[in-house]
């Protein structure tokens, strides 16, 4: 056997052996960047928050969303308070990416940060800002909602967003 | 090592560096209109190409020449984001040719000049200036392109090119001026009596202030404005001292010079959501064995190079003086200035520590060939795992944190 090793060490050049090895690892580390998301994928998001978002963030549509409805039916000026009771609303990741999530201030981490900074009668700007980091089963896609985040602020269309689930989440800040 | 020896050890790795630089090539240009806006500083210069065009004046606070660059392709394909950033990425893609004569000319090998153009083709900010329409990688093409012409003989004609590409790169930004130092240098080794390197440095000069001339008349000319060296020099003392006031250090993107090392403020230039998850985006921070490599090559030639004056023998480390230089020449204006510094500034001095670091893994390379390629490739694949967030390839935010490893980074 070591008579053979030392032919093939002396028949093939360790540096194209190294080159040849090096090519199916290129092509591994060069892909590894996370694809696209699926129906049914658990996945972790870091949701950036104020507390007041529990009622600024509200998206509308006419027909449930996999068995879940938004706070409104249409995108109508009515303020928050007049909104029927949702589960879905829409929030930014830190990373920009927008998702509808199903009852996430409902979950004990952000219930604990609501009561700890209330934003009732506050200025929101002057809540601070909160990264809450969720796992986030993902139902599907909502084909097409209207979001907007304030009591005011004007409704925007949003097609094709990801509708999820949150679980274990954590507040950060 | 024997010639004999040489060939096999060559082949393998002239395969490798040619398949980066056309991989890292044709990163450089793929979706290279893509944004069709401008994004980042682009407006500062792509304003300015257009107004060159319109006839208008230039109101940004650089020479005219990287902008005039920008304006030809707009001129002659029409004004469209590929066209305002086809300059740049030419620039990019000719850094990574000059990066194989310079290195091949320095340390008077072929397999050196192919490590020197892979490392440029991986590099990191090098590639993501090769996408946008910014003028440093303009900036250090230029600079590449003088060294090259340093490593020729001390000539007259020498001389004369080393000082046009002088000329250039302080047309495009006043930094460009570093270029001074490599060319100190190489008159200061030349081979040559008192009277001879005086003619030296006095064709460089004369050549110099040719082109920096002509470049900016051009401009001027373009705009309707004066062209006599009188207006070329009130124009210039006018974009000086707008300089020399900008030292607030008040822009939340400033950093100082000695968090370069790091970096502590690594600038993503563009960021965008794809597909409600996934990010496209471009930053300018590096390949971390690249950057530190680069900064440990020039801090090592530093030492190396001061021992060897006191010992007053340079000998064979002579090979090393001028792309030190011109990281120096590049790196010192941030260090003795107060002038406000971000980490792009650094960007044309990181491209001559990857020349000495191309000059350290060659003469690694001679004595233990195998390792010391396993370690280009470890480097290689490092910058293939980065790649996406260079040439803006579609990447989930776990892939992005596995990438910005320390927390300051994100």
């Amino acid at each position: 056997v070591s008579v053979l090793l030392g032919k093939v060490r002396r028949a093939v050049d360790p540096q194209w052996a190294l080159l040849v090895c090096a090519l199916p690892l290129a092509l591994l580390v060069f892909r590894a960047r996370g694809g696209s998301l699926a129906e049914g994928e658990d996945i972790y998001v870091r949701f950036t928050l104020i507390t007041a978002d529990q009622t600024a963030a509200m998206c509308a549509a006419p027909e449930p969303i996999f068995g879940r409805s938004c706070g409104y039916r249409a995108p109508e000026p009515r303020p928050a308070d007049a909104a029927e009771a949702g589960a879905l609303q829409p929030f930014s990741t830190i990373g920009g990416g927008l998702y509808l999530v199903e009852d996430l201030f409902k979950s004990p981490a952000l219930v604990a940060r609501v009561q700890k900074e209330p934003p009732q009668g506050k200025n929101p700007k002057q809540l601070k800002r909160f990264e809450a980091r969720c796992g986030l089963r993902l139902l599907g896609r909502a084909k097409s909602v209207h979001i907007r985040f304030g009591p005011t602020a004007r409704w925007g269309a949003a097609p094709n967003l990801w509708v999820g689930v949150p679980h274990d989440c954590k507040v950060i800040g | 090592v024997s010639e004999r020896d040489d060939r096999p050890q060559a082949h393998a790795l002239f395969c490798a560096c040619i398949l980066l630089a056309l991989l890292f090539g044709y990163l450089r240009v793929q979706q290279l209109g893509v944004p069709d806006r401008t994004t980042w500083d682009e407006d500062h210069f792509v304003l300015n190409a257009r107004n060159f065009l319109a006839g208008k004046p230039d109101w940004n606070d650089h020479p005219p020449l990287g902008k005039l660059l920008m304006a030809l392709p707009m001129h002659a394909l029409g004004d469209s984001a590929f066209s305002f950033r086809l300059s740049a990425a030419c620039a990019g893609l000719l850094s990574i040719a000059l990066g194989f004569f310079a290195g091949s000319g320095l340390f008077r090998d072929r397999r050196a000049g192919a490590l020197c153009a892979a490392l440029i083709a991986i590099d990191g900010p090098l590639l993501v200036y090769s996408r946008t329409a910014l003028l440093d990688g303009v900036l250090l093409m230029f600079g590449l392109a003088c060294l090259v012409a340093l490593t020729r003989r001390p000539t007259i004609a020498t001389a004369l090119t080393a000082g046009a590409l002088l000329g250039c790169a302080a047309s495009i930004k006043f930094s460009g001026v570093a270029l001074l130092l490599p060319l100190l240098v190489f008159v200061a080794l030349a081979p040559r009596r008192l009277e001879r390197k005086l003619a030296l440095l006095s064709a460089a000069g004369l050549a110099a202030g040719a082109v920096y001339y002509a470049q900016y008349a051009l401009g001027q000319a373009l705009s309707g404005l004066g062209t006599s060296p009188l207006d070329i020099a009130r124009a210039s003392q006018k974009l000086l001292s707008h300089h020399a006031a900008l030292t607030q250090m008040k822009h939340p993107m400033t950093s100082p010079w000695y968090s370069w090392p790091l970096p502590v403020e690594p600038l993503v230039l563009r960021h965008q959501v794809v597909d409600g998850y996934r990010v496209q985006m471009m930053t300018v921070l590096d390949n971390p064995l690249l950057w530190w490599g680069g900064w440990a090559s020039a801090v090592a030639a530093a030492l190396l190079l001061s021992i060897a004056a006191v010992r007053r023998k340079l000998g064979g480390l002579q090979e090393l003086a001028l792309p030190l230089s011109g990281w120096l020449g590049f790196l010192l204006p941030w260090i003795l200035s107060r002038r406000d510094s971000y980490l792009y500034h650094y960007i044309p001095a990181h491209g001559f520590a990857l020349v000495l670091l191309a000059g350290f893994l060659f003469r690694g390379y001679r004595y233990r060939p195998v390792p010391v390629f396993a370690a280009f490739l470890v480097l290689a694949l490092i910058s293939m795992f980065y790649a996406p967030l260079w040439a803006e390839l579609p990447i989930g935010p776990d892939a992005i944190n596995q990438r910005l490893f320390l927390p300051i980074w994100r």
